[in-house]
């Protein structure tokens, strides 16, 4: 305040300023009883602080120190008032219409007024920019509608400021002297202390010394306090946050849930629609299925189905149906067949999407992973497959343009051309994203996880690939490690048992179909079991390459196993199903049937195994009873089931779906 | 309230020197979009502190900010806000934070003293400026008379 008072000059200098200030009060004056009503309270605010202002305005302009720095940031108060403005720009408390028309009125005045010396010009600037910093902030009246509740803060910001920055928080008003001497003394404390170390040190130096580092734990604890308080706050945020995201995913999976059941809903009218359109020129058997193809189209809208019974069937091969997997009830489910195709097909829909082309001959086994699925065939190759791409609607081939083109919306239906040629039968190009070749003879049998692959083929031999590089990187002879695991161990029992040599030269035909030389097979980490054509499962190490076990027992080619922790399940052309105790090596329970095992998969529950007949055998195993499941009517070949939802392929060439 | 939490108006009048300006504009500036309420106040503080205009000026833009975004601190901003605007001249906006701060904490001695200052200023201004119309008055009557003088001789 002192400094103001002595900037003040004599009455005749003040002529010049004091006619501006008049002036500006004067018509200030006046255009308040020009304005309305509503805005006088704030316009007399206004108008004071713009004479305030303006004698403020003219006692600076006459001290020549602080005129020329108003020149200079001039130039750059523009971008000042521009970085001032965009930030507030979100904020939704804005400067109030008054203020707006009072500077407008300032303007005006400047403008009309007469002489245009410097000194106004000067003073004219500072008043603009008086008004344009006012316009820089939000007025008070606008921010006081803030609700200002209670602060619970344990720290203030300035107990904060103060803690970080002790020594500006603790000076006076006029002595910045005070505050180097302060600050010298603090040093000169600890300096001093050293220098009394020669007479002792004092018990005032004590005193003081613990005062300043008492002084110093408060100052930490302040400081570790008001970083804990940043801290919840920041934490709040977050969970605020994280709750809303959680709104907004539900919100988004209603929406989701929604537009499928509209696209099932467009999908069974179209049906109905085609089924109209084409109804005359099919033949029985494609109405009958089509029939019954739309008819089990609406009721997969349905989600609750009768525990063991077909759900659906997937009709489009033209012969058997060699293998099949899925990766979710509602996901992808591929299909091989004897007629030579890879079929994909969409088990939300309950339609086919499409073949997938590539291998040359038939497909005798594949996985199905999520998006990758790995087919092994009879040309010695293994393909990998990439599912992700695949769209919900096909689009036809070219070759099938003008048969699809009858189809009103494009797409294709296999249920009405289940006899029909590969034309009508959309290819799904652009899925195989690998080949593993490497194999010299039929690839039987295929397990993979996230990286591996391990095959085995009636070369004899089981390759390990790497799926990243699509290399083999491990052949395990099988030939050779019987061999010389067989001269070591006792085979007493098994001299009944043709060896491995006699099998493969005997032209290899047995009942059914010709056994492959290694059946089944399935890996964890390193372990791998393979159940071969000589009827005994082996344990191989990965990293060795040897066979480190042999669990003798069946007495036919195994064509399928799986094993878990404890146990390991087998099934075998013998007409059983071993159950082995994988800690004891021994068997743990024989299930028998009527004709050989074909397929088997199992889980903590049960069992499910199919074999010769057309029936699905469900195995309990803690009630240890058998059911069945029946609607197939030919053999069954494959069965693969995942949490209440079987797949099973059969000779008659269709695929069902049952629910478990 | 004690005097450690909050800084009489009078610790306002004591600018820092530019080394010490430097070193909190560097902290706020570093911490970037993130800038937590602490730093922002530090340095907003600072500004307010110093006697250039410009700085005061983007002192009160930062605590306006810091009273729009953190509603638990807004109180404490009131006072600095009056403060603020106390230094830049806005006596009509000074007081009315600070009524607001005395309406929720009557007994806050600071926001008194500051209220106590407001009202001086604006007395001793109202004062200058009554004596420059005053005086500008005088002058334009004596003219006056001088010049209707002349035209009647």
């Amino acid at each position: 305040m002192s400094t103001k008072e002595t900037s003040r000059r004599p009455k005749p200098n003040n002529g010049q300023g004091a006619s501006t200030s008049r002036m500006s009060s004067t018509s200030s004056a006046t255009t308040i009883s020009g304005f309305s009503r509503e805005y006088s309270t704030a316009l007399v605010g206004t108008a004071r602080d713009k004479a305030f202002g303006a004698a403020q305005a003219a006692r600076d302009f006459l001290t020549p120190t602080t005129f020329p720095d108003w020149t200079a940031p001039l130039s750059h108060l523009e971008s000042l008032t521009t970085v001032m403005f965009s930030p507030l720009a979100a904020h939704p408390v804005y400067q109030s219409e008054s203020l707006a028309k009072a500077l407008q009125l300032m303007q005006q005045q400047q403008r009309q007024r007469p002489s245009s010396s410097t000194s106004s010009s000067g003073s004219s600037a500072e008043l603009v920019l008086h008004g344009t910093l006012q316009q820089a902030w939000p007025s008070s009246s606008e921010l006081l509608k803030a609700e200002i509740p209670e602060s619970n803060a344990p720290l203030s910001l300035f107990q904060g400021f103060a803690a970080t920055y002790p020594s500006l928080a603790n000076s006076t008003p006029n002595t910045p002297n005070k505050r180097s001497r302060n600050r010298r003394r603090k040093h000169g404390g600890s300096a001093s202390s050293v220098a009394d170390g020669e007479t002792g040190r004092s018990l005032t130096q004590k005193i003081a010394d613990r005062e300043q580092k008492m002084k110093e734990s408060n100052k930490l604890q302040k400081q570790k306090s008001s970083t804990a308080n940043e801290i919840n706050q920041i934490n709040m945020q977050i969970e605020e946050l994280v709750n809303k995201r959680k709104a907004l995913e539900s919100k988004w999976a209603k929406l989701e849930a929604k537009e499928q059941q509209l696209l099932l809903t467009i999908d069974a009218l179209n049906g109905s629609i085609v089924a109209v359109e084409e109804g005359g020129e099919n033949r029985d058997s494609d109405v009958a299925s089509t029939k019954t193809g739309l008819q089990d189209e609406p009721d997969s809208e349905d989600e609750i189905y009768e525990r063991g019974t077909c759900y659906k069937t997937l009709e489009g091969h033209a012969d058997d149906v060699l293998c099949v997997d899925f990766n979710h009830p509602k996901g992808i489910l591929v299909s091989s067949s004897m007629d030579g195709t890879v079929r994909a097909w969409d088990l939300h829909r309950n339609r086919c999407l499409g073949s997938l082309e590539g291998h040359t001959s038939l497909v005798r086994c594949m996985q199905l992973d999520n998006a990758t699925l790995l087919t092994g065939s009879d040309d010695g190759s293994i393909k990998q497959w990439n599912l992700t791409d695949i769209s919900p609607v096909p689009t036809p081939s070219s070759a099938s343009s003008t048969a699809a083109s009858a189809v009103s919306s494009g797409r294709s239906s296999p249920e009405l051309s289940n006899d029909d040629n590969n034309n009508m039968l959309p290819v799904l190009n652009d899925c195989c994203t690998g080949n593993l070749e490497g194999h010299q003879a039929e690839v039987t049998a295929l397990y993979s996880d996230q990286s591996t692959a391990v095959s085995g083929s009636n070369d004899k031999t089981m390759k390990q690939w790497d799926l990243e590089t699509q290399q083999c990187v491990l052949t395990l002879d099988v030939m050779w490690a019987s061999n010389s695991a067989g001269s070591g161990s006792s085979s007493s029992g098994w001299r009944s048992m043709k060896s491995l040599d006699q099998w493969s030269l005997d032209g290899i035909s047995s009942y059914f179909e010709p056994s492959d030389f290694v059946g089944a097979l399935q890996f964890w980490n390193f372990a791998l079991a393979s159940g071969t054509i000589d009827g005994k499962l082996r344990m191989w190490d990965l990293r060795t390459g040897q066979a480190h076990r042999t669990l003798p027992g069946h007495t036919g080619p195994i064509t399928c196993l799986q094993f878990d922790e404890v146990h390991l399940v087998s099934g075998s052309t013998d007409k059983t199903v071993r159950i082995w105790d994988l800690r004891t090596g021994s068997v743990f329970d024989t299930l028998s049937f009527n004709s050989p095992v074909s397929s088997l998969q199992f889980d903590s529950g049960r069992i499910i195994s199919s074999n010769a007949t057309e029936n699905i055998d469900i195995y309990n195993r803690t009630s240890f009873q058998h059911s069945n499941l029946q609607g197939h009517t030919a053999p069954v070949n494959s069965v693969r089931f995942r949490d209440t939802v079987l797949a099973s392929g059969s000779s008659d060439g269709v695929v069902k779906l049952w629910a478990l | 309230m004690k005097n450690d939490v909050m800084p009489m108006a009078q610790e306002a009048e004591a600018p820092l020197s530019p080394a010490e300006v430097e070193v909190l504009r560097k902290q706020f500036v570093k911490e970037g979009e993130y800038v937590t309420v602490q730093t922002k106040f530090n340095y907003a503080w600072c500004l307010i502190r110093s006697t250039d205009r410009q700085q005061i000026s983007q002192g009160i833009k930062l605590l306006t900010e810091i009273f729009h975004d953190s509603p638990e601190r807004r109180r404490e901003c009131l006072y600095y806000l009056a403060i603020g605007h106390y230094k830049i001249g806005n006596y009509s906006e000074a007081r009315k934070f600070n009524r607001e701060l005395l309406k929720h904490e009557p007994r806050n001695d600071q926001a008194r003293d500051l209220d106590r200052r407001i009202d001086e200023k604006v007395s001793s201004e109202g004062a200058i400026g009554l004596a420059i119309i005053g005086g500008a008055v005088t002058v334009g009557a004596a003219l006056l008379a001088a010049i209707v003088k002349r035209s009647r001789q």
